[in-house]
């Protein structure tokens, strides 16, 4: 696997994500997948402390199907974002996959404020049928343990 | 300003919520007076531990000093004025400032102050004038420590009334006690402080303001096992609030206080249900207190408690929130977890996975409340109307042993409690 094969993976995902295109963006995702935003740096577990979110398939599919639910409140109206990937490097590889590390800065807009958030990011990669699916996610953020907006977006 | 002219018995002025004059009295006159909640002793559990809060505005410190006691302190140095603590949590000798290193034992006796002797003009730096200020009253109630700003008022039981049987829920529920942990959420919201004590005790929000988690939760077909099972019986569950609505289910006491009875059905979120999950929890807590006190502890269906003014948790799913006020349209809350010592791991576990789901910043329940409150913020910026109804159920509360129960769980029974307390605080400005 090559750093611009992960490359071209996490851009797409990213402008999925930007264009709030979900079930998209889910179908990224392998049926055990995991998609872990922790609450303190270092987060060894999400068994034992509280995550920001640790979603399992099915909760991702929950908060997927809740943020397209006419009467999700809290995205009426929905958020805008834009992030910027970078420092893309391929940390381990094995024989059908490989954990990718990257930095991402994203804005966020929703009515009358906009943020900054980034932090680091880990994906395994995982080559199926010929083509690269997401094992899983965890997002590192640099606020992750300070006083937090209402998150209704997906990292 | 006449404060009380704002209340009456089922309706509030709008100013309530928006007015800065308002929210800059009731500092001093609600939290500068009322027992506020600072934190549990499980967070200074060993001798220099300590744990820095703010009780209103003002920054705090609540330490464990050598010989076991806990104090609840100012955080602010005697001299010029710095925090002299500056971190959330940790274990200390000594505090010292970092502007001239004065130095202050856990107990907040000043214990050195460089370059100061016979040279301190009128003042002679005696430890425990010049120590880190106590506050003006501390007590605790079963671990959870409590302050008051104001010199006078009723002792911490009188305060807590019939709440008290709300943290022994919480307590009795864990074999060998209870401690705090897996970490803290702290969010922001854009809305008055009061909004948040408010939904939390009102069981007819959830079906509007939560259906798009309710039928989140109903419309997943594969259910998993682990954090998103939690998540999804939670979600769904909330859909099955109405169960409130068929008899008296929500109750409020003196001070502002309530408790409101639980909706739940699903006995895979609920130890008291006869789900064999439960089993080995049911026989390492009938091991400590016998099978019929274990029986008659996991009976008891409790939801929300809100302790009045900065305090609001569940007891059956061991969560805690403390509500800050930031600014009369601004505030922060954090939310805690507790584990129940010697129940197995696992218990705790579901305690996480159920905190993700309903308390996380980014839970797709929660949000959902912090969108409401950031629209009566901004709703009621309007003088199209200047009253806030409570009405519902006004008229037919029914008296209780020290308090009162609305007609059914449909009820603003609590909310007018909420009000006539923080009338009673704000009509006298001693």
């Amino acid at each position: 696997m090559t750093t611009d094969e992960a490359a071209a993976l996490l851009f797409r995902e990213a402008r999925l994500l930007d264009a709030q295109r979900y079930d998209e963006w889910l179908a990224l995702y392998l049926p055990d997948a995991w998609y872990w935003v922790p609450s303190r740096a270092d987060q060894a577990s999400w068994k034992d402390t509280i995550s920001i979110v640790y979603d399992d398939r099915q909760l991702m599919e929950m908060r997927v199907r809740r943020l397209m639910h006419p009467h999700a409140h809290a995205v009426q109206p929905p958020a805008r974002t834009t992030r910027i990937l970078g420092n893309i490097e391929i940390e381990e590889t094995r024989a059908d996959d490989c954990i990718v590390r990257s930095n991402f800065q994203m804005i966020e807009f929703r009515e009358d404020r906009q943020l900054v958030y980034g932090g680091a990011v880990r994906h395994r990669l995982v080559r199926r049928a010929g083509a690269l699916a997401i094992g899983w996610k965890r997002v590192d953020l640099v606020n992750a343990a300070g006083v937090q907006e209402p998150i209704t977006i997906i990292f | 300003m006449q404060f009380e002219q704002l209340i009456q018995h089922d309706r509030v002025h709008r100013r309530v919520y928006t007015d800065a004059d308002v929210f800059e009295a009731e500092l001093a006159r609600l939290f500068g007076r009322a027992w506020l909640y600072v934190g549990h002793e499980s967070q200074v559990a060993r001798a220099g531990d300590f744990f820095a809060t703010r009780l209103g505005r003002q920054p705090v410190i609540m330490v464990r000093h050598s010989d076991g006691a806990i104090h609840v302190l100012h955080n602010r140095c005697a001299h010029r004025g710095p925090k002299v603590v500056s971190v959330e949590s940790g274990n200390a000798g000594e505090f010292r400032c970092c502007y001239h290193g004065w130095t202050y034992a856990t107990d907040g006796r000043l214990t050195s102050a460089p370059y100061s002797k016979d040279n301190f003009g009128a003042h002679d730096l005696d430890p425990q004038r010049y120590g880190l200020a106590p506050v003006a009253r501390m007590e605790s109630y079963r671990g959870f420590v409590f302050a008051s700003l104001g010199k006078d008022g009723p002792d911490l039981r009188t305060f807590l009334g019939p709440l008290t049987g709300s943290f022994d829920d919480l307590v009795d529920r864990g074999p060998d006690g209870i401690e705090v942990a897996g970490g803290v959420f702290k969010h922001y919201y854009d809305g008055n402080w009061k909004l948040y004590l408010e939904n939390i005790i009102d069981p007819t929000h959830p079906l509007f303001v939560h259906e798009s988690s309710i039928e989140a939760g109903r419309g997943q077909q594969d259910v998993g096992s682990g954090a998103g099972e939690i998540a999804r019986r939670q979600m769904v569950q909330n859909g099955e609030v109405w169960r409130l609505y068929e008899k008296p289910t929500v109750f409020a006491f003196p001070h502002g206080h309530a408790f409101m009875g639980d909706y739940h059905s699903d006995a895979k979120l609920l130890s008291g249900h006869g789900d064999p999950k439960f089993a080995p929890y049911r026989a390492a807590l009938a091991a400590r207190v016998g099978e019929d006190r274990a029986n008659k502890i996991l009976s008891v269906q409790l939801f929300n408690s809100v302790v009045y003014p900065n305090l609001t948790f569940m007891s059956q799913f061991r969560q805690l929130r403390v509500v800050h006020p930031i600014s009369v349209d601004r505030t922060e809350v954090w939310i805690y977890s507790f584990r129940l010592k010697g129940a197995p791991e696992e218990m705790f576990q579901d305690t996480i996975y159920f905190a993700n789901a309903i308390n996380s910043p980014a839970s797709p329940i929660l949000t959902d409340d912090l969108e409401t409150y950031r629209r009566q913020r901004d709703g009621l910026i309007s003088e199209g109307r200047d009253w806030v109804l409570l009405a519902r159920g006004a008229g037919a509360d029914q008296q209780i042993p020290g308090g009162l129960a609305g007609n059914t769980g449909a009820t603003e029974v609590a909310l007018r409690a909420q009000f006539k307390a923080w009338a009673a605080y704000m009509a006298d400005a001693a």
